[in-house]
């Protein structure tokens, strides 16, 4: 009896709390019915993760059997070879050629390429890596150019003049490659004579950026079509490239500069059906309209080729 | 015999005298809608009438009710069987009543401001009734001036009558804790009423 007020007030509030007994049912329905809604709903969820994950898959095994996820992917292997770069050890030149690293056929790759300009393979060997930091804007350029590009195909864009072509390039360009071995190329002169096979000094080599010979290809074309005097040259550089990156990066490029450079040398047939199958060959090419349009003007008569011009000169 | 074994541990302290069987959880836990009937029909009057008591709208109660419900599908998945479904969907109750509070609390105040003065309209009948509900209501607002951990302390020990062991384990707070909470609650009524008075 301490506190008799409280105990009052508490007995009147538990009273008329339970006096007032609502029928239970219409919140028992409503549970239920909220219950089957939220369990519907879930079903939908599911129903439609389903189907969007079908989709995503489709998708992707279309764009990876297309080449369209190859950008991404190689974006993504860059990304993973900068981190191991950073954390591995620098291995040493001979243990490179002795696992067949990348480093020493890139190197490899270059020089043969290199050799396809004029002058001797020694000194293509040598402005290799001039050429590469002189260009690497362009390079930079095209490459943005390349990445602006919604999609690319390098296999179903492929023409018929493609398959001579690389034909064409691996049969002038095996002579000139150094033979698959453990020998170690390197980048100045005295390694070329008959020493190759002496084991190099442990000196550490960074991990080669798997984008730069392809990019060094790119930018020696890219150089001897814009700056350089030669179409022939600057065509064949082209056909190398597209030989050793059919799947590069700058292929978009690469097959529309091959083509203005067919025609500059007054190849109308083969530059028309390089244009033919840029222009048709792959939706939203980057190129596609500067091809139909180059092929309205052949097609008008408005294309002077280099001999002809020089005909009329 | 294993199965009453864990009946009996599961609940030890059923009120009604019904086995709450592990069958029903497990059907809850597969998601059956017959398990979510039966559980309602099962202790929907305990749940409620705590509802009332605690928030003290009945239609706040309802929705309180409905909530706990509604979500018990998911949150059977908590349930460790330490204590009985009927403790559990209170405990339950008491973790998500704190915006039914608020906004009961809110709903009193507005039906106040706006005149009409009884919270709980009292039926017809003789005067001591009429008393009894005014003391209610009285109560009522002392509890809406409480913080909301005290009236919680103060509804599951004093008017629900559950011992300060249960409520702890309720609210998941300590023991003492409830102690000092209901004590609290119990001085702050006191000076409440006395500055109140029965109108």
């Amino acid at each position: 009896m301490s506190d008799p007020s409280l105990d009052e007030l508490i007995g009147a509030y538990r009273a008329v709390a339970d006096r007032d007994r609502r029928d239970a049912e219409p919140t028992r329905g409503r549970v239920l019915q909220a219950v089957e809604a939220r369990a519907s709903r879930r079903r939908w969820l599911a129903a439609a993760a389903v189907v969007a994950a079908v989709f995503a898959t489709n998708t992707t095994v279309w764009a990876f059997y297309t080449g369209r996820l190859d950008a991404p992917l190689a974006a993504v292997r860059a990304v993973f070879a900068s981190r191991s770069s950073s954390s591995a050890e620098p291995a040493s030149d001979s243990a490179r050629a002795r696992a067949g690293a990348p480093a020493s056929t890139d190197l490899r790759r270059d020089t043969a390429t290199a050799a396809l300009a004029p002058g001797s393979p020694e000194e293509a060997a040598e402005t290799v890596e001039p050429e590469r930091s002189a260009a690497t804007g362009s390079a930079e350029d095209a490459a943005e150019t390349a990445s602006r590009a919604p999609g690319r195909s390098a296999t179903t864009g492929s023409s018929r003049d493609d398959a001579p072509m690389a034909r064409g390039r691996s049969a002038g360009a095996g002579s000139d490659r150094a033979p698959s071995g453990p020998a170690p190329v390197a980048p100045s002169g005295p390694s070329l004579d008959g020493e190759a096979a002496e084991p190099a000094p442990a000196e550490p080599l960074p991990e080669p950026d798997p984008l730069a010979a392809e990019r060094a290809a790119f930018t020696r074309a890219h150089a001897a079509h814009f700056r350089g005097s030669s179409w022939a040259a600057a065509l064949a550089l082209w056909d190398a490239y597209l030989a050793d990156y059919p799947r590069g990066r700058f292929v978009p490029e690469a097959r529309f500069n091959r083509a203005v450079a067919l025609l500059r040398l007054g190849r109308r047939d083969a530059a028309r059906r390089a244009l033919r199958a840029i222009a048709f060959g792959e939706a939203n090419g980057p190129h596609r309209g500067d091809a139909n349009r180059l092929l309205r003007a052949l097609d008008e008569g408005r294309v002077a080729t280099e001999p002809e011009r020089a005909r009329s000169r | 015999m294993t199965s009453r074994v864990r009946d009996e541990r599961a609940e030890p302290a059923r009120a009604d005298g019904a086995p709450d069987v592990d069958d029903l959880v497990w059907r809850l836990r597969a998601g059956e809608r017959s398990a979510l009937a039966e559980a309602y029909d099962r202790h929907h009057q305990a749940l409620r009438s705590f509802a009332r008591r605690l928030l003290g709208e009945p239609e706040a109660a309802e929705d309180l009710v409905q909530e706990v419900f509604v979500r018990l599908p998911r949150t059977i998945r908590r349930f460790e069987g330490r204590s009985s479904l009927r403790s559990f969907l209170i405990s339950v109750a008491v973790n998500e009543c704190k915006h039914h509070v608020r906004s009961a609390i809110r709903y009193r105040r507005a039906k106040q401001r706006w005149g009409m003065q009884r919270v709980v309209e009292p039926p017809p009948g003789p005067a001591e009734r009429q008393r009894q509900h005014e003391m209610a209501a009285l109560l009522g607002r002392g509890l809406d001036a409480l913080p909301i951990d005290q009236r919680m302390a103060f509804v599951l020990c004093a008017i629900e009558e559950h011992t300060s062991p249960e409520a702890a384990r309720l609210l998941g707070v300590p023991e003492a804790t409830v102690r000092s909470r209901l004590a609290r609650a119990k001085k702050r009524l006191r000076a409440f009423v006395e500055a109140e008075g029965i109108r």
